[in-house]
């Protein structure tokens, strides 16, 4: 019984002391992930958007059909430049793919940055490079059918990789029909939060 | 008979003493018993997140991290640690570090982390970490524990690298990053996919094996 009762402790104290230690870590840390997401964050807004260099913007929760997405929105003298998208899509081979897009004020994509995908390395990975995703560049719904060739669409997808592909296409089709109706309704409605993107 | 016996116990005992120093700790380590290509331990990770040979040295530096400390701890604690609950003890000793690198790796090289993912929480069930704390650590002197999870750390990473940089090669054309062939290699894809990493690991334990015999065969002659 005695020894029984030494093991538990043992084991406990053991516990404890990693608790101690974890708990440390993760004071020490907290405020450093913080900051190494709000710098990826700014990052990809920043790789997306050429127009927003020290601009302001501004996250806005928007809601349109089904989706709700946070739109980035920049002004420059008041004056409307565009947007990056946060758009989510399980679609892809391997869990979420999360990326940003960034769209003009006429709705023509200006970049993609893929922030997470669990895509297959040196497959499904290559949409993260401008090899790829530069075909959407300087294109709007107006003259670019986003779906990829196999659904008869004008987008080319990664050799070996339609899933993935299809699946950054069609959240980008159904981003940009979001965006078109952010721009026709304006900011008035379906604004779920306005939230100040500056410090 | 009996008499016997124990003498020679604490023959070989004594032996066993003196049978670990630092060379040898690093040559096992490094090669003799490479956690990878002679004892086939924490294949998971080495099969998994070899698709680059920057993957594999992050992975691998991680696990040195962790092998290390995992090791410090159990050796500074193998006077308390009852036999009966050492188990139970390591993989909460472990479990503690792994979650330690991974918060700081997530606050400091964020994208790695990202690229990591999941793998960087299953070093606790990587294989490796506790074979050590049980055959080594618990029985040795923290010094030469410290020692030993430094060898085999490095060992473990030197596999992953030289696996990592062998299918980043022929199906990414690139080593670290950096373009070798130019734009018209035609890549081998399927080396970045898991059948290239079981190929890959094929050839590197045949090899080493290779090495091994010949040089057994050296010493004979």
């Amino acid at each position: 019984m005695a020894a029984q009762k030494k093991d538990v402790l043992i084991l406990v104290l053991i516990a404890t002391f990693s608790g101690l230690l974890l708990s440390g870590t993760y004071i020490l840390t907290k405020k450093d992930i913080a900051k190494a997401k709000i710098e990826k964050q700014k990052k990809a807004l920043k790789a997306v958007m050429p127009f927003l260099g020290n601009n302001p913007y501004e996250k806005i929760v928007y809601k349109y059909q089904e989706n709700t997405i946070n739109i980035f929105t920049v002004t420059e003298n008041e004056n409307f430049l565009g947007a990056a998208l946060e758009l989510k899509t399980k679609k892809g081979y391997s869990g979420w793919i999360v990326f940003y897009l960034g769209v003009d004020a006429d709705g023509k994509v200006t970049g993609m940055y893929i922030t997470e995908s669990k895509e297959t390395p040196g497959l499904g990975d290559k949409a993260k490079d401008k090899k790829w995703w530069g075909q959407f560049v300087g294109k709007s719904k107006e003259d670019f059918i986003f779906k990829v060739e196999k659904d008869k669409g004008d987008v080319v997808s990664i050799t070996a990789s339609t899933i993935t592909s299809r699946a950054i296409t069609n959240a980008s089709d159904q981003g940009l029909d979001l965006y078109k109706d952010f721009l026709a309704n304006g900011a008035k409605t379906n604004v779920v939060e306005a939230q100040d993107g500056k410090k | 008979m009996v008499k016997n016996n124990e003498n020679d116990n604490e023959k070989t005992k004594a032996k066993t003493k003196d049978r670990d120093p630092l060379p040898k700790i690093y040559a096992d380590g490094l090669w003799n018993s490479n956690p990878v290509l002679i004892m086939l331990l924490g294949l998971c990770p080495a099969l998994a997140v070899t698709s680059s040979g920057l993957n594999g040295l992050a992975m691998g530096v991680a696990t040195i991290f962790v092998l290390v400390m995992a090791n410090l701890a159990v050796s500074i604690l193998r006077g308390i640690i009852p036999a009966k609950m050492r188990i139970p003890s390591f993989i909460v000793i472990i479990a503690t570090f792994v979650t330690v690198i991974d918060l700081l790796m997530e606050a400091y090289a964020n994208d790695l982390h990202g690229q990591l993912g999941i793998f960087i929480p299953l070093i606790v069930v990587n294989c490796i970490i506790l074979g050590r704390a049980e055959a080594f650590a618990y029985k040795k002197s923290v010094w030469k524990s410290f020692n030993d999870g430094l060898a085999m750390g490095v060992g473990f990473t030197l596999a992953l690298v030289a696996m990592g940089v062998i299918r980043e090669i022929f199906g990414n054309n690139s080593v670290f990053g950096y373009n070798i062939f130019g734009e018209d290699f035609n890549n081998v894809l399927f080396m970045i996919l898991p059948p290239g990493a079981f190929l890959t690991l094929g050839y590197l334990l045949a090899l080493s094996h290779y090495i091994n015999n010949k040089r057994a065969e050296r010493k004979k002659a």
